[in-house]
């Protein structure tokens, strides 16, 4: 049975690259995507799925807040932030009970990066 | 690190030793004691019935002789004679508690008991108890059991019968007290002996606890103790000493594993000794780096408290007097925002070091990077870089966080110089691209109209800014000095222009020059113009940095293109494409390697075809030739091959000497060519490299060397000897030819033949550590070899 992860981001090209990617990359079964947070809490509770990926800036509910309420109903859920939002946020988040995060710019076509972002999931997983 | 409640196997052994023998031994009480108790009680039960079966027995005999004797006294009524007999009964045996005889009207004769032996009775009236009435019915023997005044009795009557008719009764109450006491006799006695067995074990048994106590405690000392001395001998192994031994003295398992850790202890010592000089080899390491490198150190406590030790170096870094004393928000210059997100790291680390990673933990620390303001005035800005490494105790639990400052202020001024250096050779790469992709006449004509440009801005500046000057200086006399628009306009519109065909032809740092001219030209539109001539200067400054940078492309165009004469040969498509694919990488990095291979790509496109080469040395051999009337060809093979341009430079001296002698005393008179049937003259060059060198030819078809005039001119100037003339190889006697002070031409002409020369070039190329080869037929040719190696040449 492979993994499931739910993608939420509210770039739509972002979205479809990192759904590609943990489809292709790391053989996650896509079960849901959403735009903004609450879609994310929705989706969460929806699929319970082994990952959820979060954007911090999101429209109407932004990503810290999804994740704050998903923890507060499934305290175990895995979630790996996603965001180009460095320093505090992304500390304040951590610091909230995200298992991981990864930094934007997303690249894909660098070994490097797409490295550091499978060690960062597999470790969620450890 | 002890052991909770800890009991030793000495004790463990004692105490269970001791339980288990006193558990048996109670054992054995109780089995004894049950065992006791029971035989006492069938014992008691036997003597019971043994004694009751006598007692009746003696009853009914007694009753029965009684009442046979008693018949003829009955009879008689001899009343004397039945007390007599009776109360004789009584007192003869103790056990008898009474004996009576009555009548058939129940009154009794006699009623004799210990109490009363005469046997008289007390009363005149006849008996009535129940006793009495059962025994008044009798009429044969028989005996009962009843409680009496006395306790338990048995009756024993019997009737005293004359034919068949019933005179009267004779009773005996016989008591069952002597067979009482006798069971409490022997039950007693049974007690007695179960009392004393007991105690006969009890005493046995203190006996062998205290003997087995002793067996024990020795026995228990015995395995203990090699254990004993193994666990001191770990102790000391285990608080760090591994040099004492581990004693081993006994045979048994014990002593076995004892000599296992003494295997573990040498093993242990030897890789701990090891590991001690490893890690002393590293901490000398470690502070020969830490004195050596610019990096200051210090650790703070997870609440944020900064430690006493750190590196006198992080005191300097961070512009403090003591690192200890400060608060790490006053250290590191937090501000309210970064102290509270610092609290938050603090409490993440704490949390996550096991399961995140810390670089990806360290990352998210607020401060990575520090601006520390000048101390004094002179001084730079300093740069600090900021990281942070995690310190575990001995529990792998994390206990401090290692700040580490670095002062990169230096570094930064390199990535800076850096930069700018990349742009530089982006700017070089561009520009020789330019020229390059650009036909030669359109860049001819680029760079003349952009000199004019310069040259009438140049002028035109010039004439403005004497004008605001002599303005400013305040001659009332003159007109106010005003630029018009039109002034600006035209000035504009130079700039422009320049900047427009700069940017197409991809001289972008001329382009960009031209760009910021714009940018001051539209500071003179400003109605603030009581600083033009400031902002002119300015312009000026610009404007000669723009002629500059066109120098710096002219000089360019010279290298690629070559003099005017070369402006035909063009840029193979292969290399530009090729510096178009580095440039690409210079956008992103440039790397040392990078930067080389682009050196060497662009001092091949300054590589100029041998044939451009060798001109300078053809005008020689032409001039030379119009000079002495001959009529010389010269030809290079291979000469569209590309070399650097000053390739040959090391060599100009050798070679001109080599094709002007090759004129002068190889190529025949035209005359004599004619009447040889040789035509004209002809010198061919050929560079080859072979084996590491470079071997340039000159070959001639003239008359040759003449070795036997050669060696005799030798001779007559006492160069050498005849007598060495005669071992001489040809080779050698081409070679005679390098002395000073030899020519073969007869007549000494001013292009060679003066007798120098030839010895000139021969330490020239010795110099250059080659070597010179002569070859020569007489009547068809020479032909010179020089050689180099490729080093000289620099290629």
């Amino acid at each position: 049975m492979p993994k499931t992860v739910v993608v939420v981001d509210d770039s739509s090209f972002l979205k479809k690259q990192l759904v590609q990617f943990f489809e292709d990359k790391l053989g996650f079964s896509i079960v849901g995507d959403g735009n903004d947070g609450n879609d994310a809490v929705d989706l969460y509770k929806q699929h319970q799925p082994d990952l959820i990926t979060l954007d911090i800036t999101m429209p109407n509910k932004d990503g810290q807040q999804a994740m704050e309420e998903i923890l507060k109903e499934f305290p175990d859920a895995n979630i790996l932030m996603i965001s180009a939002v460095r320093g505090e946020a992304m500390l304040e988040c951590m610091n909230s009970g995200a298992k991981g995060y990864v930094e934007k710019p997303l690249k894909f076509n660098n070994a490097e990066f797409v490295d550091e972002f499978k060690t960062t999931v597999s470790e969620i997983f450890e | 690190m002890g052991i909770k409640n800890f009991v030793s196997i000495k004790t463990k052994l004692i105490v269970n030793t001791m339980i288990m023998v006193i558990a048996i031994f109670v054992t054995v009480l109780v089995i004894i004691a049950v065992i006791n108790v029971n035989s006492v009680r069938k014992n008691s039960q036997k003597t019971a019935n043994n004694i009751k079966q006598s007692i009746i027995a003696k009853g009914k005999t007694l009753s029965k002789n009684n009442s046979m004797a008693m018949v003829g006294m009955a009879e008689d009524n001899a009343f004397t004679a039945i007390q007599m007999l009776v109360s004789s009964t009584v007192s003869d045996d103790e056990d008898i508690v009474y004996g009576i005889y009555m009548d058939d009207m129940q009154m009794p004769w006699v009623y004799a008991s210990p109490d009363n032996p005469g046997g008289t009775p007390q009363t005149r009236e006849p008996l009535k108890d129940s006793i009495d009435l059962w025994a008044s019915q009798l009429e044969q023997q028989d005996y009962k059991k009843y409680n009496h005044t006395t306790g338990e009795v048995f009756e024993f009557a019997a009737p005293v019968l004359v034919e068949d008719e019933i005179l009267g009764h004779i009773r005996y109450g016989i008591s069952t007290q002597s067979m009482i006491k006798s069971i409490k006799e022997a039950r007693a006695d049974g007690r007695a002996s179960l009392i004393q067995t007991i105690l006969i074990l009890l005493v046995l048994l203190i006996v062998s606890i205290i003997a087995g106590l002793f067996i024990i405690r020795k026995l228990a000392t015995r395995i203990t103790k090699p254990i004993g001395s193994l666990v001191n001998s770990t102790k000391v192994i285990a608080d760090g000493d591994y040099t004492k031994p581990v004693q081993s003295e006994s045979n048994d398992e014990i002593g076995n594993l004892a000599q296992r850790f003494e295997v573990m202890r040498t093993t242990i010592k030897k890789y701990t000794d090891h590991l001690q000089d490893l890690v002393d080899e590293k901490m000398q390491e470690v502070n020969d780096i830490l004195n050596n490198i610019d990096q200051g150190l210090f650790t703070i406590n997870l609440d944020g408290t900064i430690n006493e030790g750190y590196s006198a170096k992080a005191n300097d870094i961070l512009d403090v007097c003591d690192v200890s004393k400060k608060k790490i928000a006053e250290l590191l210059r937090f501000d309210p925002k970064q102290e509270k997100s610092f609290k938050t790291w603090l409490n993440l680390i704490q949390k996550t070091h096991k399961s995140q990673r810390w670089k990806k933990l360290e990352k998210l620390a607020p401060v990575h990077q520090l601006e520390l303001n000048p101390k004094a005035e002179n001084d730079d800005q300093k740069f600090v870089s900021i990281s942070y490494q995690k310190i575990y105790d001995k529990r792998i639990n994390l206990s401090k966080v290692m700040i580490l400052a670095l002062d990169e202020t230096e570094k930064r001024l390199k990535d800076m110089q850096m930069q700018e250096e990349k742009e530089r050779h982006e700017n070089e790469v561009k520009t020789i691209l330019g020229i390059a992709n650009t036909p030669p006449d359109e860049i001819a004509e680029f760079v003349d109209d952009t000199t004019n440009r310069i040259k009438t801005l140049r002028d035109n500046i010039e004439r403005h800014l004497f004008g605001v000057v002599k303005q400013r200086t305040g001659h009332p006399d003159e007109e106010v000095y005003t630029i018009t628009e039109d002034h600006i306009d035209e000035l504009y519109r130079d700039i422009h222009t320049i900047k427009g065909n700069a940017g197409s032809y991809g001289f972008e740092l001329l382009s960009r020059h031209a760009h910021i001219a714009e940018d001051v030209l539209e500071d003179l539109k400003k109605p603030l113009e009581n600083r033009r001539d400031q902002t002119l200067k300015r312009l000026k400054d610009k404007l000669e940095d723009m002629d500059q940078v066109l120098d710096d492309v002219k000089q360019k165009i010279k290298l690629i293109l070559g003099e005017e004469e070369d402006v035909s040969v063009r840029v193979p498509e292969k290399r530009i494409s090729k510096i178009q694919e580095i440039s690409k990488h210079l956008q992103s990095d440039l790397t040392p390697d990078l930067a080389n291979e682009l050196a060497q790509e662009c001092e091949v496109l300054s590589w100029k075809p041998l044939k451009t080469l060798m001109r300078k040395y053809q005008k020689a051999v032409q001039k030379a030739a119009r000079k002495l009337g001959k009529d010389v060809e010269f030809s290079i093979e291979n000469d569209q091959q590309m070399f650097p341009p000053s390739m040959f430079n090391p060599l100009d001296e050798a070679i001109i000497h080599i094709t002007r002698n090759a004129i002068d005393h190889g190529i025949e008179s035209p005359e004599i060519r004619q009447e040889t049937e040789k035509g004209p003259g002809h010198i061919a060059m050929s560079v080859v490299n072979e084996e590491g060198k470079w071997f340039v030819k000159v070959v001639d078809d003239g008359h040759g060397i003449d070795c036997q005039q050669l060696v005799e001119k030798c001779i007559g100037k006492n160069i050498i000897t005849k007598e060495q003339s005669e071992e001489m190889s040809d080779k050698d006697k081409f070679n005679l030819l390098f002395n000073s002070g030899v020519s073969t031409a007869a007549e000494v002409t001013d292009i060679s033949g003066r007798g120098m020369g030839m010895d000139i070039v021969y330490h020239k190329i010795k110099e250059l550590g080659g070597s010179i080869d002569i070859d020569s037929t007489l009547g068809k040719g020479s032909s010179f070899t020089i050689s180099v190696p490729e080093g000289v040449l620099g290629l």
